[in-house]
């Protein structure tokens, strides 16, 4: 029996709490990964970029994934995804903390001469659309899929909103709880530069289900129509006031008539829809980009000409207010993708392709508070670290979370939960360890006892774990008592701490 | 200035030219019978071929190569695969035979190469290069590559370099031939050719027809390389082609110094374009039909002075229909068609004694372009460009050829009318009138330091004018910049070359030879892309290419022989953009080297060559690695009466490259052609 002074204890806590941390949700911090293009687009690739600066600054990892110039990115949890269009045509998956190694890559082509993908909208980590614009067919996917075979789940039929060219011109999507809401641009570019405006509409769906829900606001269509605004990019949602924004850049030359654009806002459940702001202006140039960070602060870009946008703050509740933001001015920002980001601080990163850096703002006060370069030109960026439902291991001891100290004469139960979040199904390796005054010790399942050594104690897809005791005891000798609990979905046998979820509990024997 | 009154004056310049050399000549003819000035030098050490216009390559400083008839007779390569195989040239193609080929000379992009066809250029000012594809062999009779600096005979050139191919003229006598060949990827060639010169006049028709099914195997991964399961290997879809081409000439030497020649070339090929995941349901083809003109009149020895003259007006008609009605390649449906039409005059003069060769060129062209969009009847492009050269070259020789320099001063004028452009919002900008003129000069030394061995060095300036392409756009998709500068750059190189003949023993020639070359330019014109997508061209970067040229040549026992060839170059990209700079420019391999071995017995010729080229980007940010390309090439020729028979094989190791990213180039091939003459 070892007794452990009170200074001892104090190191042997602050390193157990290092290792294991204060969170129950011990994962991959958030990063931010950039879509970015050389400027003759010979060629493309990714940037990756912590979100929290990491002494002091944000180092970026550029030129990751090198590849063609035809591309995005989207991500969810802990991975993000390559989505490489004309001449591809396909969509890669990579871990945040690996990002050039490949999970998945997998086609995007069914029967049209090009699907090209547009974006990548999740459910959960098990089912996402994948928005393809050249074809009337959204696919429902399965990002964590083994196979090509098992990657597409199905199709999402939006053939009814074709516009003269055949395609109905799926560009983006959002979702709110479980309904998917997929922006339909209804764009003829075929005779470009003759180019014919239709009317937008916005597809909803019942995720649940996969069915079209009728809007009612659609006339003959189930969908939403947006007569406000043509040649839409982007939609959004703003969970704060639960209010959709759609953006239109209407024709590019703002100062004719052929078609409007500007911001719209929906109303997700009533479906109404109600003009922001538009570009008969005030020679901000056409609203190539756009970014809602609350009800009452947003952002558009102005296109006024080649290379020359500016980022504009405007208030989205009255669409007035608008400032263009010091040092955002006259650049190249937006048109293939929206240039507006924001990540969990609230940050707004700005796609800043003539300077090849993204400016990372303070809604705030409009100001610039740092600025990464990403070598290419910035197109988009994604945001890791952003699972809505993690895994959420708990340990308790005697019911208690964190410390308990009892005598050597009291009993000792210890208790486990599991609400495995997104990860429901996905392959894990489950740990329960003890470091004891007299070594490591693993639990095994099987026999419901506790060996010697370190080792996972399970290798199995996650479940629901309701509460189960894995140990009741009394009389241990005196000394202080470590128990973590988690799971990592690295099948390897070791412990992963970057890529699982961890609780862990102290007890001190007197 | 009144458009008329301008367009008349020029009108009147040309056919003053013409009717002066003409009508003086004539009038001297008519005079006396000549007798030849003892100190006039008209022997050019050149061949027979020679005509008054071609280049002195005796005299010449610039560093060249000639690739002669015999060297592809019969073979089914075409341009491209010829001229690949020199020192300093990198060529590029996007797929089989018939597909769009580039040239590259010591680095400089295929714009900056220029290309001529007996004294007709090539090369036009829409822009892009020129597509070496466009170029039948059948009538060629060689070709010339002048690296960096090239004569005053070229009037209009560029930073690269020249590359001169002389077709077919007529011999005394009757010859005639006929050729039929076959090959890999269901490939045929037929051919004839007749030549009959009985007296003063003379008569020559070549008429040639090749096409390919070019289904080749592909490796095709999907678009996702990563994942293997989805690879499969398949016959390229779409890539087939076949073309005709046409050369008549029509000769009549009034006198042994005076000679008319009158001359039609007719091209025609039709190309399918394969899509990027290679679709059976593909298309989209691209069609080409080219004629030129060419009326020469080559008068020597005239006036007091002993001049020899040539003056040639050409007329040029090209025409190009891009049809994606199915948008399979690009986005969206696009039916496209260029026409191009030039009307040009070239007045050639060359004063010789034994000491000195004082050259004079004179150039006029006017070039219109159209761009015509077929789905909507739109017109987008509408330029015309007018260009006047001018040229002067001195070679004076010091002591008994010991040792010749060669200044000489080009000066080009350009004129350029736009009736359209596309603007940043893709609508027409309006008339658009704006001139440059720039002034190149350059010199050249030479020095026979023995019998055997012979230094070379040229410093040349030369410039690029923007394309069309780059000045007024397209279709929105490319937005004009009317502000752009020319291309600005200096060439230097430094060189030597060495060669002897042996008579009996086992080592009966050698020869070797090693250039430095260094150039630099400005204000290169970079397109770059903004936020939209949208491209535009500025001059934003300079780059620096410099590099070695190195070759050796051995023949034993007269017939066995044995080349080595390297090249390496280093061109760096200098360029405020930071992924840019410093960089290798993209598509410029930085080693090639080529050994090839023949042996020659009696009638019998076998060859087996290897080429290896590596380092290379596809992409300015120097992010895309191009794979090392490696070729073996093997084959024989035999002749018997009057027959020749050729087998070649091509490839042999199979190798699946790509010259452009996406763009596969055919494996393994064999070729037979079977040629009889009279």
């Amino acid at each position: 029996m070892t007794n452990f002074r009170p200074k001892a204890m104090i190191y042997f806590l602050l390193t157990v709490l290092l290792i294991c941390g204060f969170s129950a949700a011990a994962h991959a911090k958030q990063m931010a990964v950039v879509a970015a293009v050389a400027p003759d687009y010979t060629s493309g690739a990714l940037s990756v970029i912590p979100v929290d600066p990491v002494d002091g600054s944000r180092t970026p990892q550029n030129e990751l994934n090198e590849t063609g110039s035809d591309i995005t990115v989207a991500a969810y949890g802990d991975y993000f995804y390559l989505i490489e269009r004309t001449g591809a045509n396909s969509i890669t998956k990579y871990p945040i903390d690996a990002p050039e190694t490949v999970v998945w890559q997998y086609s995007t082509q069914g029967d049209e001469s090009g699907s090209n993908p547009y974006d990548l909208i999740f459910a959960n980590s098990k089912k996402a659309y994948l928005l393809r614009y050249g074809s009337t067919k959204a696919w429902i996917v399965n990002p964590s899929a083994g196979t090509q075979a098992g990657f597409k789940l199905g199709e999402l039929d939006l053939g009814a909103y074709a516009d003269t060219d055949g395609t109905p011109g799926m560009v983006s999507g959002t979702m709110v709880g479980d309904r998917l809401f997929v922006l339909l641009q209804r764009v003829d570019y075929s005779q470009y530069p003759d180019t014919e405006y239709s009317t937008p509409y916005v597809a909803v769906f019942d995720t649940a289900t996969n069915t079209e829900i009728d809007t009612g606001r659609g006339g003959a269509m189930k969908g939403i129509e947006i007569p406000e605004i043509t040649n839409t990019g982007f939609i959004q949602y703003l969970e704060a006031n639960d209010t959709l924004y759609v953006q239109g850049v209407g024709d590019y030359d703002a100062s004719t008539d052929a078609a409007k654009g500007g911001i719209v806002s929906l109303d997700p459940d009533t479906y109404e829809t109600r003009v922001i702001l538009t570009d008969e202006n005030d020679g901000y140039g056409a609203v190539s980009g756009m970014g809602v960070v609350s009800e009452t602060k947003g952002y558009f870009i102005g296109y006024a000409g080649w290379g020359d946008n500016t980022l504009y703050s405007f208030d989205p509740s009255c669409g007035c207010s608008i400032k263009a933001v010091p040092g955002l001015e006259n650049k190249g920002l937006s048109g293939m993708e929206k240039g507006i980001y924001s990540d969990k601080n609230g940050l707004v990163w700005i796609c800043n392709q003539t300077d090849a850096r993204v400016d990372i703002l303070d809604p705030t006060d409009d100001t610039i508070v740092d600025s990464v370069s990403t070598s290419l030109n910035p197109l988009k960026v994604a945001f890791t670290g952003s699972a809505s439902s993690p895994a959420v291991p708990d340990i308790k001891v005697n019911g208690s979370d964190r410390f308990l100290g009892l005598k050597s004469t009291d009993n000792l139960s210890v208790t486990l939960e599991l609400a495995p979040g997104d990860y429901a199904g996905d392959p894990a390796e489950w740990w329960l360890l003890a470091d004891t005054p007299f070594g490591w010790f693993h639990y095994q399942p099987g026999d419901n006892t506790w060996a010697r050594g370190f080792a996972p104690s399970l290798q199995s897809p996650l479940l629901n774990l309701g509460e189960f005791e894995v140990l009741n005891i009394s009389k241990l000798p005196a000394g202080a008592y470590w128990l973590c609990f988690g799971v990592d979905m690295v099948m390897n046998g070791q412990l992963d701490m970057d890529q699982g979820y961890y609780d862990s509990a102290i007890v001190y024997i007197e | 200035m009144n458009k008329r009154v301008d367009f008349t004056i020029r009108a009147i310049f040309i056919v003053g030219i013409l009717l002066l050399s003409f009508s003086r000549g004539l009038a001297e003819e008519k005079k006396s019978d000549y007798t030849l000035d003892p100190v006039v030098v008209t022997a050019h050490g050149q061949d027979k071929d020679y005509q008054t216009g071609d280049v002195d390559t005796s005299t010449t400083p610039s560093f060249f190569s000639t690739i002669t008839r015999d060297e592809f007779e019969g073979k089914m390569e075409n341009l491209s695969d010829v001229i690949e195989k020199q020192a300093g040239i990198q060529v590029r193609q996007s797929g089989g035979l018939g597909s769009f080929s580039s040239v590259s000379m010591r680095g400089a992009s295929g714009d900056q190469v220029m290309v001529f066809m007996d004294g007709v250029l090539l090369n036009d000012a829409s822009g892009g290069g020129v597509d070496l594809s466009n170029i039948a062999l059948a009538d060629v009779d060689s070709v010339e590559i002048y690296r960096g600096t090239s004569p005053i005979n070229f009037g209009r050139t560029s930073i690269g370099g020249v590359v001169n191919i002389q077709t077919r003229r007529s011999t005394k006598g009757f010859n005639a031939n006929v050729l039929a060949g076959y090959g890999s990827f269901d490939t045929r060639k037929y051919s004839a050719f007749i030549n009959h010169k009985p007296g003063k006049w003379d008569y020559l028709i070549s008429a040639d027809y090749m096409e390919s099914d070019n289904d080749f195997e592909i490796d095709n991964d999907n678009g996702t390389p990563d994942n293997p399961s989805d690879d499969r290997t398949e016959d390229r879809n779409n890539a087939q082609f076949d073309q005709t081409n046409i050369l008549a000439r029509f000769g009549y030497d009034f006198t042994p110094n005076a000679r008319v020649d009158i001359t039609n070339k007719w091209f025609s090929k039709q190309q399918g374009i394969p899509s990027w995941n290679n679709s059976p349901l593909t298309e989209t083809n691209f069609d080409t039909e080219r004629n030129i003109s060419t009326l020469k009149f080559t008068l020597d020895d005239v006036t007091p002075l002993h001049l020899n003259t040539s003056t040639q007006v050409d007329y040029l008609e090209k025409q190009e229909i891009y049809d994606d009605s199915g948008g399979h390649v690009g986005l969206g449906s696009q039916r496209s068609r260029y026409d191009t039409s030039r009307y040009s005059a070239r007045f050639f003069a060359e004063w010789l004694t034994d000491r000195q060769s004082l050259r004079l060129t004179l150039d006029a062209q006017r070039e219109a372009y159209e761009a015509e969009n077929e789905l909507s009847d739109e017109q987008t492009n509408d330029s015309e460009r007018w260009t006047y050269s001018a040229g002067i070259q001195d070679t004076v020789t010091f002591g008994e050829d010991f040792l010749s320099i060669t200044p000489a001063l080009r000066y080009e004028h350009y004129d350029d009318d736009f009736s359209s452009e596309s603007e940043s919002w893709g609508q027409e900008a309006g008339e658009y009138d704006q001139a440059e003129a720039h002034w190149m000069p350059q010199i050249g030394v030479k020095l026979n330091a023995t019998d055997h061995l012979t230094l070379k060095s040229n410093l040349a300036r030369y410039v690029r004018e923007p394309s069309f392409y780059e000045l007024f756009g397209d279709r929105g998709v490319f937005v004009g910049n009317p502000e752009l500068d020319a291309e600005d750059g200096v060439n230097f190189d430094i060189g030597l070359e060495y060669g002897r003949r042996w008579g009996g023993g086992w080592l009966s020639r050698f020869s070797a030879g090693a250039v430095y070359f260094y150039s630099a330019i400005d204000d290169l014109i970079t397109r770059t892309y903004d936020a939209r997508g949208i491209g535009k061209a500025d001059n934003i970067s300079e780059a620096v290419i410099k590099g070695v040229e190195a070759r050796v040549s051995v023949e034993v026992f007269d017939h066995f022989s044995i080349l080595g060839q390297y090249t390496w170059q280093d061109t760096e990209n200098e360029s405020p953009l930071k992924s840019f700079d410093g960089n290798q420019l993209p598509g410029k391999f930085k080693d090639s080297w080529l050994v090839r071995t023949e042996f020659n017995w009696q009638s019998l010729k076998l060859y087996a060559e290897y080429i290896n080229e590596s380092d290379m980007y596809y992409d300015t940010a120097n992010l895309l690695d191009a794979p090392t390309k490696t070729e073996v090439n093997c084959g024989l020729s035999y002749i018997w009466d009057n027959w020749r028979l050729s087998i070649e094989a091509d490839n042999l190791d199979d190798e699946k490259y790509e010259d452009f990213r996406g763009y596969p180039l055919p494996g393994r091939s064999y070729f037979v052609s079977l040629k009889y003459s009279l």
